[in-house]
């Protein structure tokens, strides 16, 4: 399952909920299996997302933050569940042995740690939360302004309904001025903020400062 | 064909048409060395920033060394050092790690692994459900479908319907 939900507009699944699931799962004998692609490698101010809960999965689906650009992925779970993985079962050609990808990973975890990368992706989302927050006051278009760590929604609704043409609007407006920002969403009504994990404060405040002039001009 | 971008595919949209030639940080620059702030990491990539000079080091000191060791043929010694970073990481108990190239190839190899599980406690969702996975539309995530096929013939009780509506809420 997916612990921060990304394509319906980056909607995180609460921590009793996931700490339910996994004692559903242990009661009925169900595996739980996370999805950390995006939500993995710092990217929610923690290492990893589940991390919130306090639970710990059978399976972990990771990609994306792994390889710093890399094409690499993963799953990783405990000994004794892949033992019970046949050998020749599965595989492919590339899997593991692209060493330039394996060695750009292992860099990208002693960056993550060894730079504080997790601690300050926490930092830097609470200061661009506040400052969407503060923008949310200025602008009632702005609905919901949610998320975790550097994983941040800012839904656009008027008169109650989603304003997918409002993002667009805002969005086009930040490209614009050379910010470059994703919708998502299930009605595409979600500016979403991913900055990289090594953003300081002062970029932050500056993408805000050109996010603010875009919700002007749009 | 006067413009060489007609040659890629039509299949991708791009949010612009800007052409990075240098990544640094946050930041892209093209040619004409105009900035541009990079908030979308390229959908949640680029954790360390653009071209992070420990992890560019890492890939060129490698690249002088070995670019690929197939795992089928040998044990890949850059792979064992980066299950041992992982290892690092992770929570008990979780310690045996497999790779893979792409998102929607890691949710399937978890999907293989879960279904593959003949533990008794752990009874298997079924035998006979089909899944598939493609990537993302272009302007969301690298997303994956596992859209399941219900057997007609098989019984399923409600642990059946937990452990797939568990499965089906991936992104």
């Amino acid at each position: 399952m997916s612990q921060c939900w990304a394509r319906g507009g980056y909607v995180p699944a609460p921590a009793p909920f996931l700490r339910e699931l996994r004692t559903l799962c242990d009661r009925h004998g169900i595996l739980l299996v996370v999805d950390e692609v995006q939500t993995g490698f710092g990217r929610t101010g923690k290492f990893f997302a589940f991390e919130h809960a306090g639970i710990v999965p059978d399976i972990m689906v990771i990609a994306k933050g792994l390889g710093s650009g890399m094409p690499i992925s993963g799953i990783a779970s405990h000994a004794d569940l892949m033992a019970h993985w046949k050998a020749g079962t599965h595989g492919g050609t590339y899997g593991g042995g692209n060493a330039l990808a394996a060695a750009a990973a292992a860099a990208t975890i002693d960056v993550i740690r060894e730079e504080g990368l997790v601690d300050n992706a926490a930092a830097m989302g609470q200061r661009l939360v506040q400052g969407l927050r503060d923008l949310q006051a200025e602008y009632p278009v702005i609905g919901d302004v949610r998320g975790l760590g550097l994983m941040i929604g800012v839904e656009f609704m008027q008169g109650g309904q989603a304003a997918p043409e409002v993002a667009a609007r805002v969005q086009k407006a930040c490209l614009q001025r050379n910010l470059l920002l994703l919708t998502c969403g299930t009605y595409g009504n979600v500016i979403r903020w991913i900055p990289p994990l090594v953003v300081t404060a002062a970029q932050i405040d500056e993408a805000l400062g050109v996010f603010n002039e875009a919700l002007a001009a749009a | 064909m006067s413009n060489p971008v007609d040659l890629l595919s039509p299949v991708w949209t791009h949010l612009t048409q800007v052409q990075p030639v240098r990544g640094e940080g946050i930041y892209l620059y093209d040619a004409e060395g105009t900035r541009y702030t990079d908030f979308t990491s390229g959908i949640g990539v680029t954790n360390t920033g653009h071209c992070h000079p420990r992890v560019v080091q890492a890939i060129q000191a490698q690249a002088g060394e070995l670019i690929f060791g197939q795992m089928n043929i040998v044990v890949s010694p850059a792979a064992i050092r980066l299950a041992e970073k992982l290892n690092e990481v992770t929570p008990a108990p979780i310690d045996r790690f497999f790779f893979s190239n792409s998102g929607a190839e890691a949710v399937e190899a978890s999907v293989k692994l879960a279904h593959g599980n003949p533990s008794p406690q752990h009874r298997r969702i079924s035998g006979q459900f089909s899944w598939s996975h493609t990537s993302g539309h272009g302007h969301d995530d690298l997303k994956v479908h596992v859209p399941v096929r219900l057997p007609t013939t098989a019984r399923w009780d409600l642990r059946h319907a937990v452990s797939l509506r568990v499965l089906l809420w991936l992104e």
